[in-house]
């Protein structure tokens, strides 16, 4: 029988009229998707975050809402500073929800983390696709070049610090996604480790598994498909990443005993969520911890349209 | 590769060739090579009026851009099948008939017998890709044979009475497993066949249509006008992007120099008019480039996919074969 | 039917794992590249408690060498003994890699700058001593000698501020060591949510346990004697400024029987600042600093035979085949030069004539005298050009234009000169002894003619032969697989069965190289000045392939530039500094003495790797010295705007038909 852990929730289809909430908050960005949503979302406070990635002005920002604003470039600041803010003092059984759309990914597995230690256990999270994935041929979403490769906070785990003995059996495992730059500097980063890819598939859309093959030879990526290296979960849903996760992590480890696990979401908003999920529940305390290709700068706006929103309802307990 | 291009047409061709190259190496399971690829671009001949050259490169443009699923992926494809469309919904049936429970062994209890009253067929006779398949879909989801079932033992008849009824009335649910939804006719079809009565024996039944592949067209026209009606999905639907040739073609959105889309269109029309008259462009103006391992579903380009041995009439070579259904 | 793919044609030289250097290999490896040169002892000093600073590129070979001298692997050389190691080689080490460290959470969180220093120093020093004391765990579990291991531990004790109590053994040691460094991970880890480091507290001073150590365990167990114990730690440009600080406190304090050798990519050092006040810490005096680059790439020899043997690996050759450097060259086809590489210019030249076109350097040879001669003399020109002729020698034909360059002049001086030319080109044709000047010029020009050539007939330069390809490498074996696994996947496509039953050819190996090139282009570096430092080196071989495709190259197998540094800008050298530690350029040791200045002018090469990428040469030969100004607009970002302009001066002299009589300014080396 198949591992139902963390498929006891499922994504569903938000509907504005039916959810409601006492807090939100959203990444403010120049997509549609982010925008509309967040007029659509019915909640008692909203909130807008603004994050210095997007390198806001004070005289763009929406005159008619709440806004919190960060300059830091560090996630826990980041967090603590804008949301931790509001919801310090707040009922842990408030209902919360986060759109993860506009937050970068390593925000996204901070708030998590966030919301777990401050005993918020229940809550919501949504992600709006975009209405078409066009693929822009070398789009790149960063914009300017990686500065450095880290641990996401919260995400540390207690790694193995005795290297006096061989050849350490580090393990990365790449969440597959479409940015070369990113996946080639982690690999760099930790090119003594022995490589694993998790590969979104199904894609968003049909053409973008393809796509992402030639973007991983770009960043110097192997892809043999004899090595048992490689494993496959949908790209748009954080529990079905989770439960790959969880069954690819136990046959590895069934296999070879793994010495420090690096893992880095690379691909979509959710799989980075579902990393985030397999993490909190299996690999804390553990020498593993989930590594990011951080820069300062991201475009703010790099799809066209609304597409559906989804609504990702996240139990820690 | 043997076919030269001119100075003003070789960085275009060389970038097209490696695309081609790493493509083939990755994800085309080394279907094709240098020697396959040289004999296809040899079916051009010019006749679109276009210099030879164009008519080439264009077509090479096109295989760039050719989707293909290997073995590999189609296994994982099927999976998607099962785990996304079929098991993660079900458990949230099962959780919301416990009250919404979040008890795992309640869970996997009440799941095991929904499954157990759960059929899985494919779509068409049992020598169709559609059902061979299921084989596949077995296996990388670990299911017994038990769990499946064939079309023709669904109804029986009552040796008493004579009357036509259900062969296992426990069974409450049937899925079925398809390859490439088209057009929707297929399904629809095969639903007015054979599925009206199956609802009518059993008020209770549900039906499912899952496929691989599906155009949003065709998913609209099971929806609305078969027995599936909303229980159907695909793991990928097409939307009209990814009808190649048209205005809104995903393939063309970013383009190199020297291709236009209007040149690829004369060449896929001047040569899909002599290779399959009634459908120069796919099957009911398809347009796909769409191929995988076991093979390439006439939605497709007819230039990629047609042989001799499928026209004997217009002698062509094909890049990606295609097998019929006959 | 949905098949397995057929047979596994997986690329062989795919990048799958680091470990395709185990211990056993590196050791194997080292133990004849360290023994040309006077042995360890020579090369990381290891006999001197001098602290030292080992720098190197990417693939310098520097990681492998420092585990070369790590406790296991002393150990494997001396069947497993690590006591008649340390006997014998004199010294213990400790090799540790800052990577592991992750110390990229020792900063933000609600702290300052000043607490993260102090708690990063303490972990730190756990670390090493807590690697120290696992390697003599392993010492003490392969060559177990008896010792009072009780006193060395109560000793041990009180090296911390407060000696802690019932420790009576190096593992119950070695446990609490570990118990304090996962405290910190806790604590450090949770301040992320927290925001708070309550709880950390630092036990010792700092110094007290990594040289408080060796000395207490030389005391006691009699095998170490006399040994040093080296701390090796590795990769610490990961490390931030203030991190690195702290080493270099450790590198000034350090005393008694224990060194450091410290590892770093070649402008990976931050800062030579120590904590506090103190002054940065002194080369010679406090310090070593080896630079490792040349290292391996110096290494041909050795290089080779590795190089052969990652690809008998990776071909999965069974052992009792031996695959040496012959066979494996035979896989690949290889440019003949001989007979002016008749060969590989007639095929070249087919089409064009097929075509009753005139060659097009002759076309271009044409315009250039009509502009001497005047467009009237069409008939003289032409029987100027009859006489460069060599039909079947296009090369020759190259060859005769160029000389015909050289001696450029008024008519009477051409038509003179072709004539001797003719003379030389019917001897040369026939085997026989030319003039020296001509043979000198072919002798020198015989690549970037042939480049040309090619060029000419539009057409890419071949790059080919199994020690083209290990030179191009540049004593990296990651290039390397980088170029055979473009090459295998190319000939692969092509159908030419590679390394089963077939032979790779020119044309696989050309687009296998060129690819390879835009890989080691892209690939990730470890910083964020990518646009800067490509657009410098992208003007710098767009200054290299102008020489080398003019009429009248200055230099030969030009890639190589000097440049006295002390004059071009800040910017312009901080982009050379990246561009190295990128291995985009390469430093040269032997910088020639600037005419003008006298001081010694550094020299660079564009990379073999990246020299395909613009049909450049990838062996070095001539070299061209730049002047400030045209350094700077090559360099310095914000002054590339004059770049173009100063660029065509310099190139002037080598383009017809006038040749610029303004050679003077600019100072021309040779070779």
């Amino acid at each position: 029988m198949m591992d139902l852990t963390y498929l006891v929730d499922a994504k569903t289809l938000f509907i504005s009229d039916e959810d409601r909430w006492d807090y939100f908050f959203s990444a403010l960005n120049d997509s549609e998707r982010v925008r509309h949503t967040f007029n659509k979302v019915q909640s008692e406070n909203k909130y807008w975050v603004v994050i210095p990635e997007y390198q806001y002005d004070p005289a763009d920002l929406p005159r008619d809402a709440n806004v919190l604003r960060t300059e830091s470039f560090n996630e826990a600041d980041q967090i603590i500073e804008t949301i931790g803010s509001i919801l310090s003092a707040v009922d842990r059984a408030a209902r919360i929800c986060i759109d993860i759309t506009g937050f970068m990914r390593p925000q996204i597995l901070f708030i998590l983390k966030y919301l777990e230690v401050s005993e918020f256990l229940f809550f919501d999270m949504i992600y709006t696709e975009p209405r078409n994935y066009s693929r822009k041929g070398e789009t790149e979403f960063t914009l300017s070049d990686v500065t450095e490769v880290r641990q996401v906070s919260g995400f540390e785990g207690s790694h193995n610090l005795d290297m006096s003995k061989e050849m350490p059996k580090d393990v990365l495992f790449i969440g597959v996604g479409y940015d070369s730059n990113l996946m080639a500097r982690v690999a760099l980063d930790k090119d003594r480790a022995r490589q694993l890819q998790l590969h979104s598939l199904p894609s968003l859309s049909a053409d973008m598994y393809q796509e992402s093959l030639i973007r991983l030879d770009r960043a110097g990526l192997p892809n043999n498909s004899g090595d048992d290296q490689i494993f496959f979960s949908s790209a748009s849903d954080p529990y079905l990443t989770a439960s790959a996760l969880s069954s690819a992590h136990s046959r590895i480890f069934r296999t070879e005993p793994i010495s420090n696990l690096y893992l880095s979401p690379l691909a979509t908003k959710p799989q980075a969520l579902g990393f985030g999920l397999f993490y909190l529940k299996e690999l804390i305390g553990t020498p593993s911890s989930i590594i990011f290709p951080f820069s300062t700068k991201y475009s703010r706006e790099t799809s066209e349209g609304v597409g559906r929103t989804w609504r990702y309802p996240i139990c820690l307990s | 590769m043997e076919f030269e291009f001119s100075e003003a047409n070789t960085a275009v061709a060389d970038m097209l060739k490696k695309r081609i190259t790493i493509l083939n190496e990755r994800a085309w399971e080394h279907k094709l090579n240098s020697d396959g690829i040289n004999r296809w671009l040899e079916n051009f001949t010019g006749k679109s009026g276009l210099p030879v050259e164009t008519e080439r490169l264009h077509a090479l443009y096109l295989l760039s851009q050719f989707l293909y699923f290997g073995s590999r992926e189609v296994r994982v494809l099927l999976k998607a099948v099962y785990t996304d469309l079929f098991l993660a919904p079900l458990v949230q049936l099962v959780r919301n008939n416990l009250n919404g429970t979040r008890d795992l062994s309640d869970i996997n209890d009440e799941l095991a017998k929904e499954i157990a009253v759960t059929r899985f067929l494919g779509v068409g006779n049992p020598s169709e890709s559609g059902v061979h398949l299921l084989y596949y879909f077995r296996q990388e989801n670990g299911l017994s044979k038990n769990q499946f079932a064939d079309n023709a033992q669904l109804i029986t008849r009552n040796p008493d009475t004579g009357e036509r009824v259900l062969r296992n009335p426990e069974i409450k649910r049937y899925v079925f497993v398809d390859d490439v939804c088209g057009s929707g006719s297929t399904a629809v079809a095969y639903s007015e066949e054979f599925l009206r009565e199956l609802q009518q024996l059993g008020t209770d039944i549900e039906i499912y249509y899952y496929c691989l592949f599906a155009n949003s067209e065709g998913m609209e026209v099971v929806r609305k006008e078969s027995a599936f009606g909303v229980n159907c999905g695909a793991v990928y639907e097409f939307d009209e992007s990814y009808k190649s040739l048209d205005g809104a073609s995903r393939f063309f959105k970013s383009i190199p120099a020297g291709i236009k889309i209007d040149y690829a269109r004369a060449v896929a029309i001047t040569y899909g008019s002599l290779l399959w008259p009634n459908h120069p462009l796919g099957y009911k103006n398809g347009q796909m480039l769409l191929g995988f391992t076991h093979n390439t579903p006439d939605n497709t380009l007819p230039i990629i996919w047609m042989g001799t041995d499928l026209n004997p009439t217009a002698p062509w070579i094909p890049a990606f074969k295609r097998y019929h259904k006959v | 039917m949905i098949h397995d793919p057929p047979v596994n044609i997986d690329n062989p030289f795919d990048l799958t794992k680091a470990s395709d250097f185990s211990d056993k290999q590196i050791l194997n490896y080292w133990v004849d590249v360290v023994e040309e040169h006077g042995g360890l002892s020579t090369v990381l000093n290891l006999r001197s408690v001098m602290p030292m600073l080992l720098l190197g590129g990417k693939g310098s070979g520097k990681t492998h060498l420092m585990r070369y001298c790590s406790a296991p692997v002393q150990a494997m050389r001396h069947d497993n003994s690590l006591n008649t190691a340390i006997a014998k080689e004199g010294y213990l080490g400790v090799y540790v890699s800052a990577d592991g460290l992750n110390v990229g959470r020792f900063a933000g969180k609600g702290q300052s700058p000043e607490t993260w220093s102090a708690i990063f120093g303490f972990y730190f020093e756990l670390w090493l001593a807590l690697n120290l004391l696992s390697v003599l765990v392993l010492k003490m579990k392969l060559n177990a000698v008896p010792f009072d291991e009780l006193a060395l531990v109560k000793e041990a004790c009180n090296l911390f501020d407060i000696p802690p109590t019932g420790l009576t053994s190096v593992i119950s040691l070695y446990d609490f060591l570990e118990s304090k460094l996962r405290d910190v991970d806790t604590i450090v880890n949770n301040s992320a949510v927290t925001r708070n480091i309550s709880g950390i507290e630092v036990i010792f001073s700092p110094g007290k346990l990594c040289f408080g150590l060796p000395p207490l365990i030389e005391k006691y167990e009699s095998d170490f004697v006399g040994v040093i114990f080296v701390y090796l730690i590795d990769e610490i440009e990961n490390l931030t400024l203030e991190q690195q600080k702290f080493v270099n406190s450790l590198i000034r304090y350090r005393k008694g029987n224990s060194t450091i050798r410290v590892g770093a990519r070649l402008y990976g050092i931050k800062t030579y600042e120590t904590i506090g006040s103190g002054e940065p810490i002194k080369l010679a005096a406090e310090y070593d600093r080896v630079e490792l680059d040349g290292f391996l790439r110096g290494n041909e020899k050795e290089y080779s035979k590795l190089a052969v043997e990652l690809v008998a690996k990776r071909l999965n050759v069974a052992s009792s085949r031996v695959l040496d450097i012959k066979s494996v060259s035979s896989f690949f086809d290889a440019i003949n030069p001989a007979r002016y590489y008749n060969d590989l210019t007639s095929s070249l030249i087919i089409s064009s004539d097929n075509a009753a076109k005139e060659r097009p350097y002759f076309e271009r040879l044409k315009g250039h005298l009509l502009d001497v001669f005047g467009l009237q003399s069409e008939a003289k020109v032409d029987a100027i050009i009859d006489r460069l002729r060599c039909n079947e020698y296009p090369l020759v034909e190259k060859l005769n234009i160029l000389q015909l360059y050289k001696g450029w002049g008024g008519p009477k001086e051409i038509i003179e000169r072709a004539s001797r030319i003719e003379e030389d080109a019917v001897r040369a044709v026939a085997g026989e002894k030319t003039s020296k000047e001509y043979s000198q010029t072919y002798d020198h020009f015989d690549s970037d003619l042939l480049a040309q050539l090619f060029r000419d007939y539009g057409r890419k330069v071949p790059y080919a032969g199994l020690d083209t390809l290990v030179h191009l490498s540049q004593g990296v074996p990651r290039n390397l697989l980088g170029v055979l696994k473009q090459i295998y996947r190319r000939a692969l496509f092509a159908g030419e069965k590679p390394f089963a039953g077939g032979t790779i050819s020119l044309q696989s190996q050309t687009e296998g190289v060129m690819d390879s090139a835009a890989w080691f282009w892209d690939d990730a570096q470890p910083d964020s000045y990518g646009a800067e430092v490509r657009d410098a080196v992208e003007r710098l071989a767009v200054l290299f392939r102008t020489v080398r495709y003019s009429d009248k190259p200055s230099e030969c197998d030009l890639c190589t530039f000097s440049v006295d540094e002390s004059k071009i800008s800040t910017k312009a050298k901080v982009t050379l500094e990246r561009a190295q530690n990128w291995s985009y350029l390469l430093k040269l040791r032997d910088g020639s003495k600037n005419k003008n200045s006298q001081n010694v002018d550094s020299k660079y090469q564009l990379s073999p790797m990246l020299a395909p990428k613009w049909g450049l040469s990838v062996h070095r030969r001539g070299t061209i010295e730049i002047r400030s100004e045209l350094a700077n607009s090559i360099f310095d970002e914000t002054l590339s705007g004059a770049f173009d302009s100063l660029m065509r001066v310099r190139v002037a002299a080598m383009s017809a038909p006038n040749f610029s009589a303004k050679i003077s300014a600019d100072q021309q080396v040779l070779f």
